[in-house]
């Protein structure tokens, strides 16, 4: 009896294992990442591992590195330009996040709903790509020309030829801030705005004509038909737009160098003097991985603020 | 009661060939339950956006009552419309989905949740009431969409093949039900739909449109037994009606159609008027209304049968003249005992009264006088 028993189960067993993949079969998924994973190895994974490793180090201009522990950290946690640079970086990813997203979602919501289907809202949206396409080098000139402190510059001119003001405005000194802002937001909007605007125009014609046979006021075809179906777009623009924001030095670095004084000096900006102009290789490598942290606990609050649970689960009728 | 008179629709503006609708009447009385019927870009859901007031005709009017509403707003209409899509709002749940309109109107909440709650009694999904329409099977959505339409309490309801989406055994209850809620609702109901079946058992009256015009609006069974043209003859039915060309030929005042299969006596109270006779005709018999007989009756027409096939409750029969003169084969239906079998030669009678005659003309006009 006992023995029946094992054979029907070692039976079975033999059953299941009877099929094997094939060894070829099993090699080409990795084949084909092969030369991908190699890259990211290069070009992603050594380097952040070296950043790493360097931020434990005095590693500077003399190329020799000691090992000092977490001393570069609590040199950052005593630096006194830290609380200013740390409020730079805030208004500045706070601010362009904000501005650049509201900009976004009114130039989506007027050129694919209220403009529908019109040339002009074609038109438009090309416009706003422009910003996005010309090189950094060339629209940063562009924004360096229009506020140029001189007589020159675009704004004082036409300022002084109506006879607003006589003397010509220092504009980096006074609102540099302003303008690094500006530059920015420019340039990501067209970015958000290709998304929200697809996910608007994959919103079927029927619930428009529903809502209009229901009486729907404009507000409530926004606010409960349009805004919900841009709610994980949204989320996605959100933290990798803000990421970005707080990791972004290459504009600011143009337009001011993080001038007048620190005015417009961001940690990630701080991070990359301290490392390329003073050679403290070691000092920015730590401030660097203080804005992945930041960057990190940023993304962390925010799937948490969308509930990010809810969006990889399942419906049975995709919305 | 609402009128459409000469609505002409084009797409784009004054161009000619993008009309959609041409010279469109239709009158459809309060509480009717009417089918735009057609088969597909005749024009029906076009028709329907102009009644709902989501498009607006190029030219004609249409009237809800004494009321000249083409240039109103959908929503002022006082309509309930459910789409093919059904067109739930993704985001909110079934009952703000049937409240929706409610507080669109500006009705407090208690009320037009409460409301909602009725509405979905009426239609069964009031245990469904806190879902999203994503969480929904089609037939619950299909529900959904209706309870929404009602729940303003809609004069006209417009449906756009609401039931096109469901599978075979749930449109025949759906059906009914909206049938039924129609009934105890009184509201005047326009469907569109290309099924034949389900607007014919569904409607008062059905409106037969081809290339955006009206060929016959008259109630189902006088569409069946009194079609107008060649065109309703064809479309409706099912296996379609047969058609065989003809002459109309006269001798000693009893008149005949000859085909090249066979020669088909006109019964004297039925005879053709006399400008009729040596023209061209088209003689169509539903395949129901042909029958076996035997060799003994004057009427009998000797046919070879070439393909037989089982409809289940029944046998559908083709058959060939002996010679195979004839351009077409005619189709018949039998009972399931009949035995007929292929490459029998059989004997068949055409029901009296029970044929049509059409004449060449593009429309192919219904040559018989109903009276
Ligand atoms: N938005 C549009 N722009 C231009 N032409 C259109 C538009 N909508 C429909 N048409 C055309 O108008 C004609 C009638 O279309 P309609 O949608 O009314 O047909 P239908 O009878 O509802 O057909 P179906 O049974 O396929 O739904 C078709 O020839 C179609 O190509
Ligand atoms: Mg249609």
């Amino acid at each position: 009896m006992k023995t029946e028993m094992n054979l029907e189960i070692n039976l079975e067993l033999n059953e299941t294992k009877t099929y094997k993949k094939p060894l070829r079969k099993a090699i080409y998924p990795y084949l084909f990442i092969a030369p991908f994973s190699l890259l990211v190895l290069v070009f992603f994974i050594l380097p952040a591992i070296a950043t790493v490793g360097m931020a434990f180090t005095d590693l500077n201009a003399s190329m020799k590195p000691h090992f000092v522990g977490l001393t570069n950290f609590k040199r950052i946690f005593s630096d006194y330009n830290l609380p200013q640079i740390l409020g730079n970086t805030a208004v500045f990813a706070v601010l362009s996040l904000g501005i650049s997203l509201l900009f976004a979602l009114v130039i989506s919501i007027a050129t694919q709903y209220f403009l529908k289907g019109k040339m002009l809202a074609v038109v438009y949206r090309i416009l706003w790509l422009i910003p996005s396409i010309i090189p950094s080098v060339v629209y940063v000139t562009f924004w360096k020309f229009i506020f140029d402190p001189t007589e020159g510059g675009l704004i004082n001119k036409f300022l002084l030829n109506m006879g607003i003001i006589s003397d010509p405005v220092s504009w980096f000194t006074k609102g540099a801030m302003a303008i690094v802002i500006l530059a920015t937001i420019i340039s990501t909007i067209s970015g958000g705005m290709i998304l929200l605007s697809s996910a608007i125009n994959s919103i079927p014609e029927d619930l428009y004509k529903a809502a209009r046979v229901d009486g729907a006021s404009e507000k409530s075809v926004i606010m409960k038909i349009i805004l919900p179906t841009l709610k994980w777009p949204l989320m996605y623009i959100t933290i990798s737009d803000l990421i970005g924001f707080v990791s972004s030095y290459f504009f600011i670095m143009l337009l001011t160098q993080g001038g007048p004084m620190r005015d417009t000096t961001t940690l990630s900006l701080y991070a990359f003097q301290q490392a390329f102009n003073l050679k403290y290789y070691g000092y920015g490598a730590a401030v660097s991985l203080i804005v992945v942290f930041i960057s990190f606990v940023l993304t962390m609050l925010l799937i948490r603020m969308f509930d990010f649970n809810q969006m990889i689960k399942p419906s049975r009728i995709e919305d | 009661m609402i009128t459409l008179r000469n609505i002409v629709k084009n797409y784009d503006g004054k161009k000619e060939s993008s009309r959609a609708v041409d010279g469109l009447d239709l009158v459809i009385n309060k509480g009717e339950f009417v089918a735009l019927l057609g088969p597909s870009g005749c024009g029906k859901t076009t028709t329907l956006m102009m009644l709902a007031g989501l498009l607006k005709p190029t030219s004609g009017e249409i009237y809800f009552g004494d009321r000249l509403v083409n240039h109103v707003e959908p929503k002022d209409r006082n309509i309930g419309m459910v789409f093919q899509s059904y067109a739930l709002y993704p985001h909110l749940t079934v009952r703000d989905n049937i409240a929706f309109p409610l507080r669109e109107r500006k009705m407090p909440k208690a009320q037009a949740y409460e409301r909602a709650k009725e509405m979905s009694k009426i239609v069964q999904i009031d245990h469904l009431l806190d879902r999203k329409p994503s969480q929904l099977s089609g037939g619950q959505q299909q529900r959904v969409a209706m309870a929404r339409a009602l729940a303003k309490d809609p004069e006209i309801l417009l449906l756009d093949e609401p039931m096109s989406n469901l599978d075979a055994r749930l449109k025949l209850d759906v059906r009914d039900e909206i049938r039924k809620l129609q009934r105890e609702l009184g509201v005047t109901t326009i469907i569109v739909t290309h099924d034949q079946e389900e607007a014919l058992a569904i409607s008062d009256r059905v409106a037969i449109l081809n290339g955006g015009k009206i060929q016959q609006y008259a109630p189902p069974e006088e569409l069946f037994s009194q079609p107008v043209n060649l065109f309703v003859a064809s479309f409706l039915g099912n296996p379609p009606m047969n058609l065989i060309d003809g002459v109309v030929q006269e001798d000693k005042g009893v008149q005949a159609i000859v085909t090249s299969g066979f020669e088909f006596r006109i019964p004297e109270a039925r005879k053709l008027e006399a400008k009729h006779i040596g023209k061209p005709v088209k003689l169509g018999i539903r395949p129901h209304d042909l029958m076996l007989t035997d060799g003994s009756d004057p009427n009998a027409i000797a046919m070879k049968v070439d393909l037989v096939e089982h409809l289940g409750s029944g046998k559908l029969v083709k058959v060939m003249d002996a010679e195979q003169k004839m351009q077409s084969t005619i189709r018949f239906v039998t009972d399931n005992e009949a035995p007929v079998r292929h490459g029998d030669t059989i004997q068949m009678k055409i029901r009296e009264d029970k044929f049509h005659i059409f004449d060449m003309t593009e429309d192919g006009h219904n040559l018989m006088q109903f009276r």
